[in-house]
């Protein structure tokens, strides 16, 4: 491993890295955007110390294991429709490189890219989201309630147990519909199947951020936010997700599908399929 | 004290000089024992003072005034077995794959003085419950001690009692690594329950009258009448040692993760991969094998096991504390090889637990590399 002044490759790899500005920071960990030799944004996750490089590398071990699991279900449905609506892929980063960087304090840094991604500019946090004065609108919501279910339910099927969801750590990509765990760090392997209890926690912790996201900055209260019967059918159930949860992630992603299928198919309701632009309310 | 290291040559030569065989290793013990009624006081539980103690091995120089640490800051690492039922042959199999188990843990455990002792334990039925030999470094004295343990491979009740010999581990082991900040290692290796809860007469019988007076004497305060849990012994064990239980049988998990939590147990698919994990366990612990390198290293170790068996040991061991001792604030001070002492160190009064001055070889290394890692060099 060699940083060459502002550029930073591994000796004998094609791949060069651009170091760039910080964009975020922790205890544990530093990040900062690079740029590698087809112009990709990516982030460098840099531990702040040795000390932290076993939480950098157990979020590059399950971030290799997300993507091996994940790439068995495409191989299995690659010839069929059903290709597009798995893609679990979308849901966690793309883990690039991984390393200790001896003349670096002997710090580990893992190279991470978000696919179909080229600008980190298009990647928000979900913090960031909150801050808007009036949050997001119900459609918008919508799509990120489905991903996180659909994400958490990929997990929970590959008996990893989230560590950490929260919005820091879960990053939107609105042009793409994107939503993304990013740091997996803290998760654990349950090789008997997540507890009951467990998964609902995660369905619960999903469904109130996702509430958290409609409010934004605002002061309204989750029902004055509608007054219509489609979209209170939709909060009741995000709602009930938030403060009941539920056993199964896989059946309340499926549930939650059925009913947006139902709302887009009354023509009573304003609700419509097929891409809804990331909007915040007005 | 000396300064000799487990090598598999020494291993060979001791196996032939104690005419040791590949099977039964302990067969002469077993027969000595049940006809004096008496262990070994090597193994004895409450031989050799009962506290087992893990010190370092220094010389003296300077015309006595002075002492050389001659092989590293001691490590003990001490592993409990079941012997009961289809765990029998499990001493048989320890001593086939100690060579296995040395150059695994000296892999993860570079610079470190390994020290060993590894027991076994049955049932409280058993004439003796607990084989609990001395911390040892040199091949001869590991190997001997192997043979001197006596496994009545009674099947008995479905619980068995590990315990005694936690017990043991967490108030009955005096370790120079424990004075200077860092801990050792303890591995639970079972493919029962335990019982939860120790019987106090049990711990007479087994460390003899004595017992809670060595405890106290080990600095350890100790309620005789209370009844003894096994979650607060596990928890005290905790404070001197990475301990692990490692579970053959996975039907028991639950109890296990009850007792001593979730991260603590690791699924082990036979004892024959026992040193192999171990390694891996410790070098995760240390930091020196990480997560990423865990498949790799096991692939490495263990040349017969397949990719999916490989991953169901990753998946088992990626729950652990990892990076544990890396995190200790003396972790990275330990003293090396050849560092002096201006006295003996003593783990009772805490003396001279230092060095005062680096060995020859680190002076060396550090003159060679006298510029600190400048705001520039460190800027990532």
């Amino acid at each position: 491993m060699k940083i060459v002044g502002n550029k930073w490759h591994k000796t004998g790899e094609q791949n060069e890295y651009q170091v760039k500005e910080i964009v975020a920071e922790n205890s544990q960990y530093t990040l900062r955007r690079c740029i590698d030799n087809t112009g990709r944004e990516l982030l460098l996750q840099i531990a702040a110390d040795a000390s932290y490089n076993d939480q950098l590398s157990k979020n590059a071990w399950f971030l290799t294991k997300l993507i091996s699991q994940s790439d068995k279900i495409q191989d299995s449905v690659e010839a069929t429709d059903l290709r597009q609506y798995y893609n679990y892929y979308l849901g966690f980063p793309e883990l690039c490189d991984s390393t200790i960087l001896h003349d670096q304090g002997a710090r580990l840094v893992n190279v991470i890219g978000f696919r179909n991604v080229h600008k980190l500019s298009s990647v928000i946090p979900l913090v960031k989201i909150w801050k808007h004065s009036k949050g997001v609108d119900l459609p918008t919501s919508a799509w990120i309630i489905g991903k996180l279910l659909k994400i958490i339910s990929f997990a929970h099927d590959c008996n990893i147990k989230i560590g950490d969801i929260s919005g820091n750590n879960i990053l939107i990509v609105p042009e793409n519909h994107y939503v993304i765990i990013f740091n997996w760090g803290n998760s654990v392997i349950e090789n008997g199947g997540i507890p009951a209890a467990d998964v609902s926690n995660d369905i619960k912790t999903a469904a109130k951020l996702v509430l958290k996201t409609i409010i934004g900055n605002s002061d309204l209260r989750i029902n004055e936010t509608t007054n219509d019967e489609s979209n209170s059918k939709y909060i009741g159930f995000v709602e009930s997700l938030a403060e009941v949860g539920m056993s199964d992630a896989r059946r309340a992603h499926q549930q939650f599908y059925e009913l947006i299928n139902s709302l887009c198919a009354d023509s009573t309701s304003a609700w419509q399929s097929g891409f809804h632009k990331f909007t915040y309310r007005t | 004290m000396g300064r000799e290291i487990f090598t598999r040559s020494l291993y060979r030569m001791a196996k032939t000089s104690f005419d040791v065989g590949e099977k039964d290793v302990t067969a002469k013990s077993y027969s000595q024992a049940y006809s004096t009624g008496k262990l070994d006081p090597l193994v004895d539980p409450a031989g050799f003072g009962v506290i087992r103690l893990s010190l370092p091995r220094v010389e003296q120089i300077s015309n006595g005034s002075k002492y050389r640490l001659t092989v590293g800051t001691p490590l003990p690492i001490e592993t409990r077995v079941d012997t009961t039922g289809s765990m029998g042959d499990n001493v048989d199999i320890a001593m086939r794959v100690l060579p296995d188990a040395f150059e695994s843990w000296t892999e993860v455990l570079e610079g470190y003085d390994i020290q060993v002792a590894t027991g076994i334990f049955g049932d409280h039925k058993d004439r003796f419950p607990l084989c609990r030999p001395q911390f040892e470094m040199e091949a001869a004295k590991i190997v001997k001690q192997l043979t001197l343990m006596v496994p009545e491979r009674q099947g008995h009740d479905t619980p068995e009692d590990p315990d005694i010999g936690i017990f043991g581990g967490a108030y009955l082991t005096r370790a120079y690594i424990n004075r200077i900040g860092l801990k050792g290692y303890d591995f639970t290796v079972t493919d029962a329950p335990g019982r939860g809860m120790i019987d106090q007469k049990q711990l007479k019988r087994v460390f003899g009258q004595d017992v809670f007076e060595k405890v106290k004497q080990n600095g350890h305060k100790f309620n005789e009448n209370n009844t003894i849990d096994l979650k607060d012994v596990w928890v005290d064990l905790l404070d001197r040692a990475h301990a692990f239980v490692l579970l053959v049988e996975s039907s028991y998990k639950r109890f296990w993760i009850e007792h001593v939590g979730k991260d603590r147990v690791v699924v082990l698919p036979n004892t024959e991969v026992l040193p192999q994990v171990q390694a891996a366990i410790i070098g995760l612990t240390e930091g020196s094998l990480l997560p990423t390198d865990m498949s790799s290293f096991l692939k490495k170790v263990i040349s017969n096991y397949s990719s999916r068996e490989i991953d169901s040991i990753c998946e088992s061991l990626i729950n652990i504390p990892i990076g544990a001792q890396a995190k200790l604030p003396n972790f990275g001070k330990c003293p090396k090889k050849g560092d002096i002492f201006v006295g003996k160190p003593d783990v009772w009064d805490d003396t001279n637990l230092w060095p005062e001055e680096q060995s020859e070889e680190q002076l060396v290394h550090s003159e060679e590399n006298t510029d600190e890692p400048t705001e520039k060099d460190d800027w990532l």
